[in-house]
């Protein structure tokens, strides 16, 4: 694996910015991410894993959305300060995304073929013939295992499972160097989950192309990615590399709390063991450490002062106090 | 689809039947008659009976209806108690005034109400957003009659562009069209901006924006056509309200359209010309709204979907 850096996110802080409140969506997340390698960002829903990605691309809902600081540096290019037609140049092309939810995320009164279609279209600087667009629209059905016979159906007429190859289908259509799969398998149940999963660690392979996973679901994680960054309240509270993770013994509580929640086959409980409490809301944000109030292991000084990041390893990073003692670089 | 037609066109039937037995109604039990009208206040009482009873006024209601319906069923609509001449032979005649006034007041309403929706759609908030929609509410406000009065004050009168009587040339239609079209383009701009706002906010616009289509692909092609379907609908009922609206403007720019004849004919109480009228226009406005309820097909391919065999 290359450490050539492909993605570099500095101190990102994104809001949505509405009449009633203020959200703090995003709060100074910072990420890496080489060549060919999968980041998996794992978290809760409402931790601002979606809001992050969809930065990436800026791709935040117009008017509310706003990121008020921070750099994407994609290849050295700060995506934030591209005007709107460079932006279009590299979505599609260089980043794309696969969305979460199939059954929105196709245009109803488009063929799917249309659809596919469209992506080479508007990237087509080596020219393709029509003919040329019409046989790539062709093998990137078959690609992702559907009949190109069917490039003239409407999205209404394929299953979920269907769909979201389709969006996938999408989203490698330009051959991107990134790709951005945000909750590929959410929607779809649980056998269609693992087919998917399958094909776009195939392709993935296939392409050569680095991706940013992000899923609420530890196993996808595990299967997966290379890195994995934990998210909460629109900050990373801990970053490693899978088996820093999955492996090692010290963790945020937080990611601790995650892995409890996991049903142990092993043992005959009656119960799941769920953190408690709530994700707070974006646009209160308690002070001092953001998951203090749901910390089994807080501190008075949690409630006032923000924790720092330690570096346990070089490429494991957690964010909290508990860690401090380990003091031997600081992110 | 065919299924579906031919069931629309039967439904055609209780709806004229409906039609006809209301306006009959109206017609039959309001007071004044034919033979009074056509003969002049100082005609005597024997001569107007007489002129009622040889125009088969002078029935009961019930047997005058019934007449009427087997008449009309074979094709025979009457002849008009003014001219008596069959009642088509006049109206038909004058139908290609009415059609162009109504379908070019619907091109201005599609081209105006249209884009100026989007435009405030797109921008949404802006200076440009909310002259649009104090112009539409304004537009919305005008009586057509008074807006009718207030161009030909402008464009005859002040400024002598246009004229404001007779259908002589295509200048003639300019000023009733406009006085029909921009009032009505007003609640298609506020249609085609709330239905815009909406599908441009779905998953498949930004899936389109995440493709790299250009910002104006995107909207005229991904959000436009989701956000049309009511938009049509809507341009359906104003083609219908149009058709109304011929009675008023037809008579103010004086144009020899149906608007006019109908008006005419109620004035003289002229039975089977007021009924040959509301069945040509109410047959007109179900056969626009199934063209419409058809067109929904050619847009959302889910509708067509619904069409069993």
């Amino acid at each position: 694996m290359s450490d050539q850096k492909l993605l570099e996110i500095k101190n990102l802080r994104v809001v949505y910015e509405t009449d009633e409140a203020v959200a703090k969506a995003v709060n100074g997340v910072s990420l890496t991410l080489n060549k060919r390698e999968v980041l998996g960002i794992l978290g809760e829903t409402g931790a601002g894993k979606t809001t992050t990605a969809l930065s990436i691309l800026r791709l935040l809902p117009q008017y509310t959305g706003k990121v008020t600081e921070g750099e994407i540096l994609y290849n050295g290019k700060d995506l934030l300060k591209l005007s709107s037609g460079e932006m279009q140049a590299i979505r599609g092309e260089m980043i794309s995304m696969i969305f979460q939810d199939p059954m929105s995320s196709l245009n109803p009164v488009m063929t799917v073929g249309d659809q596919i279609k469209e992506a080479l279209f508007y990237h087509n600087e080596s020219k393709y013939s029509s003919e040329r667009i019409r046989q790539r629209v062709d093998e990137i059905l078959e690609l992702v295992g559907i009949p190109s016979a069917r490039k003239n159906n409407y999205p209404h007429q394929f299953s979920g499972g269907m769909k979201q190859r389709i969006v996938i289908a999408i989203a490698l259509a330009c051959d991107p160097e990134l790709l951005i799969a945000d909750e590929p398998t959410t929607a779809l149940d649980v056998t269609i989950q693992a087919q998917v999963l399958r094909m776009m660690k195939e392709l993935k392979e296939k392409t050569g192309a680095s991706m940013i996973l992000i899923t609420h679901d530890l196993g996808i994680v595990a299967k997966m990615c290379d890195n994995v960054a934990v998210m909460y309240a629109g900050e990373i509270i801990e970053s490693g590399s899978v088996w820093d993770i999955f492996e090692n013994k010290a963790h945020h509580p937080y990611t601790n709390g995650l892995f409890a929640s996991l049903p142990n086959l092993n043992i005959d409980s009656k119960r799941l063991n769920p953190i408690g409490g709530l994700m707070p809301d974006p646009a209160h944000l308690p002070p001092g450490c953001k998951f203090h109030p749901r910390c089994p292991r807080r501190s008075d000084v949690c409630k006032i002062e923000a924790p720092e990041v330690f570096a346990m390893s070089p490429t494991h990073r957690i964010k909290c106090r508990l860690f401090g003692e380990k003091e031997d670089g600081l992110l | 689809m065919y299924k579906y037609i031919s069931k629309r066109l039967l439904m055609l039937i209780p709806i004229l039947l409906g039609v006809v037995f209301i306006v009959f109604f109206i017609m039959s039990f309001t007071p004044g008659n034919p033979g009074r009208i056509a003969l002049g206040m100082n005609a005597p009482q024997e001569a107007v009976d007489k002129y009622n009873q040889e125009v088969g006024y002078d029935r009961p209601f019930l047997v005058k209806y019934a007449d009427y319906v087997i008449h009309a069923v074979t094709g025979d609509f009457g002849k008009s108690y003014r001219s008596n001449k069959p009642v088509f032979s006049e109206l038909l005649p004058r139908f290609p005034k009415t059609l162009l006034i109504v379908t070019l007041t619907i091109c201005v309403i599609g081209l105006v109400g249209i884009p100026l929706g989007i435009l405030s759609a797109i921008k949404q908030y802006s200076v440009a957003d909310v002259s649009v929609t104090v112009f539409a509410m304004v537009l919305a406000a005008i009586p057509q009659f008074w807006f009718a009065l207030l161009l030909i004050l402008a464009f005859s009168l002040r400024l002598g562009l246009l004229p404001s009587f007779g259908s002589g040339s295509l200048a003639h239609y300019i000023l009733p069209v406009l006085a029909m079209g921009l009032p009505g383009s007003a609640g298609v701009m506020r249609m085609t901006r709330s239905t815009m706002l909406e599908s441009i906010r779905e998953d498949y616009v930004r899936t389109a924006r995440a493709k790299g289509v250009p910002e104006n692909v995107v909207i005229w092609k991904h959000a436009l056509k989701n956000a049309l379907l009511p938009v049509i609908t809507m341009m359906g009922m104003s083609f219908g309200l149009s058709l109304g609206g011929t009675v008023m403007i037809e008579q103010i720019f004086g144009i020899q359209g149906i608007g006019k004849l109908m008006i005419l004919s109620i004035v003289a109480k002229d039975q089977p010309m007021v009924m040959a009228c509301t069945v040509f226009l109410a047959t007109l406005f179900c056969l626009i709204m199934l063209i419409v309820d058809l067109l929904y097909a050619f847009i959302d391919p889910r509708v067509k979907a619904q069409f069993v065999k």
